[in-house]
């Protein structure tokens, strides 16, 4: 819960929207300015936040919150 | 082993049962210590906020407000926001930035955020400008960019300049161009950017109606990288020199058809190459083909023409500087975690040939330009030159000015200090690389820092928005930052070593060409300028010091103390009202004797904790206290402690019953600073005696002290003081 919490924050800080709020299932088709550079930022705020590194696989692949949400598990979980 | 700390938080918080979570959390916060990490704050707070009701959260806060850590503070102002108490989480982020030994970057872009919405927009410029100015990682101008634009479109953005500018670029510059534009923002520059097509810009130089004439900007940058040359490991290196060749020819027919300054970013050295230390030996290796190529772009560089080398900043970042996955997957060159460092180079650049970079650095003078207190010291205990290390290390600071000085860029000294005191280690000191004739401007004097700047801006004519101030002391550098925002206050540590670097980092003075002006600009300001008195000013001083929060304490010297009130007795020379010499024996008999009151005082403040600072030795009768010697050390200096030593004097005479109190003022060379302290204090002056003074406590109430809350005698010094034999 927080981890999307947390990414809903990221997202409304780099599109600059206090309104956005996301789910799970919120795409790059959903959301305004999701493009290939807004992408760029968005993996780069979102290593930094949680201190991990996606790998380039996942940061071409993810499409969707839940995308990032899953990476962030995996990445966590690792040790788990 | 090594342990993540975002992970292991993240684990505690996660494996917390919902009963236990408040705790755990109060625990956590507790065992934090020093600098706060902002995203701990956030997780924390996340974790509250989404498992635990409002009221617990509330009960959390009340029992973090006690402690006043760093990430308690960060940690109550992310709840705030949850919570949608917006003034609540400014307080609290505001509480965290004053607490921070330097105010975190992400932290004001929070605060920024904050304020952006509630339409404070100056505000918001003003924290978000600090957030970015320097060596803030690339996920916060990810984050921050969108804010820029929105305050660049406000109605409160009035930018100091405002530029056009061109990138032509062999690689994408999508994610360049925002971080450059912010970085302009953070100094007060509005730039327009032009994006050429990417890898096209050949073509857009030589097609006269491309979109780059048609945009007609004031600067261009050419940014290029050592893909670029296709070079194999044992390249004709002709083929290196060919490409360099080619772009001067570009810089022609660019500066022919348009006025901008062209800024070339030069070829990046790759460390390694399969042919081993070969591609540095050879004739045609590729890094001496590179090098050969940057060569080639650096020399006899043609009017309007700047040359950066990014080897600079390789030699700083390390491999950092490049990602082979954002070179494959996006061409994006250098790494994104390189573009911050690499657009303060690309602004540097930028406003030098807009004319905005920095002109004059104003320096403090003890602790920044020799070790020591020179007032204090003397000339004999100052440390400058060897054989000390930090002695050393300013001689090489001060190396470091006299060179910026050769090369155009004024000197002044803003230092709180006798005037003669001030100019001794100049004329006397052999150590010292400075003279006298260095400075253009020369202020030394009591009044505070930022009304000196003021003055040395209008002696020399020049801007304050041209000044760069050096100080060690984290106050004085706060005070000039709330004064005077325009000035540039790097936080610079407070060892010379650390000034130093700072000084290099922040790249204030680059400079793209070097004029005869430029060399002899020093001469001209100090034949014109007559040195004239500077002018106190002090505009809400009384804000300021209120804003130090700080906290004195007293108590009676003990054995614990009495060898730094002797050392203090021995070597205060300024604020020292009768200035007498005792041994430790001495001290102590006083202490022990009921005819004695001996105190020390001690003063700390969010900047942290000044130690044991003063000392009044007085003598008591039943009626009449004598003050024998009253002293304090000048590093606090306008903090009213001056008013808390003489309440805390007044109230114990009256406390005991005596009826008056007398003071007296010795002059020396060295102590007129307090030649008024007791009129100051209260005391009328006795008519019979010349330099003694009256305080009646029958007549008189004791003044009320501002600005500093005392805390009574320290408990763990039970005043207890051991006869010696």
């Amino acid at each position: 819960m927080y981890n999307l919490a947390a990414i809903q924050n990221i997202f409304r800080e780099v599109f600059d929207d206090e309104s956005l709020t996301l789910d799970r299932n919120s795409s790059s088709a959903d959301i305004e300015g999701w493009d290939s550079v807004a992408q760029v930022k968005l993996v780069l705020a979102i290593e930094e936040h949680f201190g991990l590194q996606l790998s380039t696989e996942e940061v071409s692949s993810i499409r969707s919150v839940g995308g990032f949400l899953d990476a962030i598990e995996r990445h966590t979980r690792r040790a788990a | 082993m090594a342990i993540d700390t975002r992970q292991l938080v993240r684990h505690i918080l996660e494996r917390a049962a919902p009963e236990q979570l408040a705790d755990e959390v109060i625990a956590l916060v507790l065992l934090s210590a020093g600098e706060a990490c902002p995203e701990i704050g956030d997780m924390i707070a996340g974790h509250l906020s989404l498992r635990l009701d409002e009221a617990v959260c509330n009960r959390v806060l009340d029992r973090l407000s006690a402690d006043a850590s760093p990430l308690g503070r960060l940690v109550a102002a992310r709840l705030h926001l949850e919570h949608h108490q917006p003034e609540k989480a400014d307080d609290a982020m505001s509480a965290a930035l004053l607490t921070a030994s330097t105010p975190a970057p992400t932290v004001l872009a929070q605060r920024a955020r904050l304020r952006a919405n509630q339409g404070r927009l100056s505000e918001a410029i003003a924290d978000l400008q600090s957030a970015l100015a320097s060596s803030a990682p690339y996920a916060l101008f990810a984050k921050s960019e969108k804010l820029v634009e929105r305050l660049i479109a406000s109605a409160a953005w009035a930018p100091r300049r405002k530029a056009r500018l061109a990138l032509l670029a062999s690689s994408t510059t999508a994610i360049l161009a925002p971080v450059l534009r912010a970085t302009a923002f953070a100094r007060g520059v509005e730039l327009e950017i032009y994006q050429g097509l990417y890898g096209n810009f050949r073509q857009e130089v030589l097609d006269p109606n491309s979109g780059l004439y048609r945009f007609q900007p004031d600067l261009a940058i050419v940014l290029v990288n050592h893909r670029d040359l296709h070079l194999g490991p044992l390249e004709d290196n002709h083929f290196a020199m060919r490409f360099a060749e080619g772009l001067r020819d570009l810089w022609a027919l660019l500066r022919q058809r348009s006025a901008c300054h062209i800024i070339q970013l030069g070829l990046d050295l790759p460390p390694h190459g399969a042919w081993g230390s070969l591609e540095d030996t050879l004739a045609e290796g590729r890094r001496r083909a590179i090098a050969s190529a940057n060569l080639t772009l650096s020399a006899n560089l043609p009017t309007g023409i700047s040359f950066l080398d990014p080897n600079a900043l390789v030699a700083e970042l390390g491999d950092r500087f490049w990602s082979d996955t954002q070179w494959y997957s996006a061409k994006q060159y250098p790494a994104p975690s390189a573009l911050p460092r690499l657009a303060d180079y690309l602004c540097a650049h930028s406003m030098a040939a807009l004319g905005l970079s920095s002109k004059v650095l104003a320096v403090d003078l003890d602790n920044t330009l020799w070790g020591g207190v020179i007032g204090e010291d003397l000339l004999g205990g100052i440390r400058v030159g060897p054989p000390t290390p930090d002695g050393e290390a300013f001689v090489a600071l001060q190396q470091y000015l006299k060179e910026l000085q050769q090369r155009g860029v004024l000197l002044a000294v803003c230092s709180k200090n006798n005037r003669a005191d001030a100019e001794a280690p100049f004329r006397q000191h052999e150590a010292m690389v400075l003279k006298l004739d260095d400075f253009a401007a020369f202020a030394a004097n009591w009044n505070d820092k930022a009304g000196n700047l003021r003055t040395i801006a209008a002696d020399l004519a020049l801007g304050l928005d041209s000044f760069v101030f050096l100080d060690d002391n984290p106050m004085e550098r706060a005070w000039v930052r709330s004064q005077l925002p325009q000035v540039i206050v790097p936080e610079c540590g407070s060892k010379p070593w650390e000034m130093l670097a700072a000084l290099e980092r922040g790249l204030y003075f680059e400079t793209i060409c070097l004029t005869r002006e430029d060399r002899q600009r020093h001469e001209n300001y100090r034949a014109n300028q007559a040195r004239s008195a500077l002018k106190h000013d002090a505009a809400s001083l009384e804000d300021f010091l209120e804003s130090l929060e700080m906290v004195a304490e007293d108590g009676p010297v003990d054995d614990h103390t009495l060898a730094r009130v002797t050392q203090l007795v021995n070597k205060t020379n300024q604020f020292n009202l009768t200035t007498r010499r005792y041994t430790e024996e001495q001290v102590r008999a006083m202490a022990l004797s009921p005819d004695w009151w001996c105190r020390w005082f001690r003063l700390a403040d969010r900047f942290g904790d000044h130690g044991l600072i003063g000392a009044i030795l007085a003598h008591r009768s039943s009626r009449r206290w004598t003050v024998d010697t009253w002293l304090m050390s000048c590093r606090v200096l306008g903090r009213n402690m001056e008013q808390f030593m003489a309440a805390c004097l007044l109230q114990s005479a009256w406390q005991s019953g005596a009826a008056e109190v007398v003071g007296r003022y010795v002059p020396t060379e060295k102590n007129g600073l307090v030649q008024d302290l007791y009129p100051r204090m209260g005391f009328t002056p006795c008519h019979d005696l010349v330099g003694q003074y009256l305080f009646d406590l029958r007549q008189q109430p004791i003044p009320a002290v501002a600005f500093i809350r005392g805390r009574p005698a320290g408990s763990q010094s039970g005043g207890i003081l051991k006869r010696t034999a």
